[in-house]
């Protein structure tokens, strides 16, 4: 269980981008944070991860202050893919090693051990036969997989995921949201930062909305829904069909 | 495979420098006088004040620069960052020519004061950049305006002190003709610190290159490690200036030549970088003494031929890559 405390942050010489954020991130659920641009959604992942340090309140994890560990501690608990990674020219299976860093002190080799987690993490995305080929070289879709087993192989409890689906074809949306439903089926707690409000809405167990800094609903999809503030934060009508057994949700703008 | 290729070419590298000049001598005169030690002989005279020191010269401030080159262009995620295009040489230059006109008696503390002179300015433009956003040419062109005040820095002590040091002119365009063994001895242990000190943190310099968040997000102190690989990119540059000067573009060309060959994997490269650097700066001296006999043009000059243009391209790919 990630929980965060009244959470504040600004970036330098600019608004309050968190305001008094106190939310929970339940262990072994796909959290995902929604909220228009600009509202705080990557502000608070960098927070949860420490990779901000807030102004104020405190980030747990299962009861211990994030705060005081130290960052490969930290590493070895939570691993965070942020937006826009530039793809290096190393090969996959180099890429998926640097998750092993936070397991290993300086000047160590590859374990056995670490060679056993880069392996396994390839295989839960399904890269074995690619991971001699250079990230530089591949598709969006094949680089966001060998970044997701990247952070696989630093083998933590729980994954942050910053707009996986940016810039992906709508196929391949559907196949990393596969995947990231698969990794939280084999027990991973996955946070998530979408834009993508219908693959949200499938998605995700537990859905945190934010405004302008603030927690303005949590809950549900359905909950959310029925709540109407996901159709009063970003200004639509949100239409929920039931069709053979898959719901589906259709999005107008109010008039 | 290829530090073995590197190494062999590094050892003709020497041998060459060692036998061609003004004067040839032979593979075996250069061995009977180094094994021997006549110090009557020709050879022996040749080789113990004028090629060994020389050759020592080019392949410790080639390893020195082409490390220190690889390292700033992985902490500052720029491929256009190099001793010379950031302005750490002319730091490390200015507080060599203040330390030799303040004290010249203290010839010992030069790699000191320079090293001092590298961390200082590369420290001022990693802040100059970061306050500015740190994009590929912001950082150049905070390097440009360094050199500028730091150039005109050595211009006003060596006019100011004219007789500070020995070979000024050679020292300002980068040159190997002053070495000593003197000079060398001091320095040597700076970069021996300083090559040891990168081969421990490749795989720092790998996880920093992925950027500060995923560095972070990773386990890495991004602070502290930044500061360790400038610190060291400072010894290697400032014990390599303290005795062959300006020497510009080595740290430019030779990482990216090695990033071409055997990728961007910090464990591979820094090695060949060091054994590289080490053989392309020992052969640009040997082509520089030579070429034009009996004239000898200092070997910042000619790397100055090839790295300007080199620059340029770099700087053509990378307004590209942007578009792109």
């Amino acid at each position: 269980m990630i929980e965060l405390k009244g959470i504040s942050f600004a970036y330098p010489g600019q608004a309050q981008a968190l305001c008094d954020v106190s939310v929970r991130f339940p262990a072994g659920k796909v959290t995902t944070i929604l909220g228009p641009n600009g509202s705080g959604k990557s502000t608070l992942m960098k927070a949860a991860c420490r990779i901000l340090r807030p102004s104020a309140g405190q980030v747990l994890l299962d009861g211990q202050d994030i705060g005081a560990m130290r960052q490969k501690e930290l590493a070895r608990c939570v691993a965070r893919l942020g937006q826009s990674n530039q793809p290096p020219a190393v090969t996959v299976r180099d890429l998926v090693s640097y998750g092993r860093y936070p397991h290993q002190k300086a000047m160590q080799v590859l374990s056995r051990e670490d060679e056993r987690c880069i392996d396994e993490a390839l295989a839960q995305v399904k890269m074995e036969a690619l991971q001699d080929r250079m990230v530089n070289a591949l598709s969006g879709g094949q680089q966001q997989r060998a970044y997701i087993a990247m952070a696989l192989a630093q083998d933590t409890q729980a994954l942050f995921l910053d707009e996986p689906t940016a810039s992906l074809d709508i196929s391949v949306r559907f196949e990393i949201m596969d995947l990231i439903r698969q990794l939280n089926a084999a027990g991973k707690t996955i946070v998530m930062v979408l834009h993508d409000l219908e693959l949200a809405l499938q998605y995700s167990d537990h859905l945190i909305l934010l405004e302008q800094g603030r927690v303005i609903c949590t809950g549900s999809t359905q909950e959310l829904i029925a709540s109407g503030m996901l159709d009063r934060v970003f200004d639509i009508r949100t239409r929920v069909i039931e069709e053979k057994g898959t719901t589906f949700f259709h999005f107008s703008k109010t008039s | 495979m290829l530090p073995w290729g590197l190494a062999l070419l590094l050892a003709v590298s020497v041998l060459l420098g060692l036998c061609l000049g003004s004067s040839s001598v032979s593979p075996m005169e250069v061995l009977r006088a180094i094994a021997c030690g006549d110090k009557q002989s020709a050879a022996y005279r040749i080789m113990l004040y004028s090629r060994l020191p020389r050759v020592l010269g080019a392949v410790m401030a080639g390893s020195a620069l082409a490390v220190a080159g690889a390292i700033l262009q992985a902490v500052l995620h720029n491929p256009l960052a190099s001793p010379n295009t950031i302005g750490v040489n002319n730091g490390a230059g200015l507080f060599v020519l203040l330390c030799s006109a303040l004290f010249p008696a203290m010839e010992h503390v030069l790699p000191l004061a320079a090293f001092l002179g590298a961390l200082f300015t590369a420290l001022v433009v990693f802040a100059l950049a970061k306050g500015s956003g740190v994009s590929r040419l912001t950082l150049v062109l905070a390097g440009v305006a360094m050199s500028s005040v730091l150039g005109a820095g050595m211009n006003c002590i060596m006019i100011l002190y004219p007789d500070a040091y020995i070979g000024a002119s050679t020292f300002l365009v980068g040159g190997l003709s002053a070495v000593t063994m003197k000079r060398l001895h001091f320095a040597c242990g700076y970069i021996l610190l300083g090559l040891i000190g990168a081969m421990l943190m490749r795989r720092d310099m790998n996880i920093m290159a992925l950027g500060e968040d995923t560095a972070r997000s990773l386990g890495m102190s991004v602070g502290r490690t930044r500061f360790l690989l400038i610190l060291t990119a400072a010894v290697l540059v400032g014990a390599a200036v303290s005795f062959a000067g300006m020497v510009g573009f080595v740290g430019l060309i030779v990482p990216h030549v090695f990033r071409f060959l055997v990728g961007h994997d910090n464990c591979r490269l820094v090695p060949c970088c060091a054994l590289g650097g080490a053989a392309f700066v020992a052969l640009c001296d040997l082509i520089a003494r030579t070429a034009f006999s009996p004239y000898e043009l200092p070997v910042g000059i000619l790397l100055s031929f090839i790295g300007g243009p080199f620059f340029v391209y770099l700087i053509i790919r990378s307004k590209r890559n942007q578009h792109d």
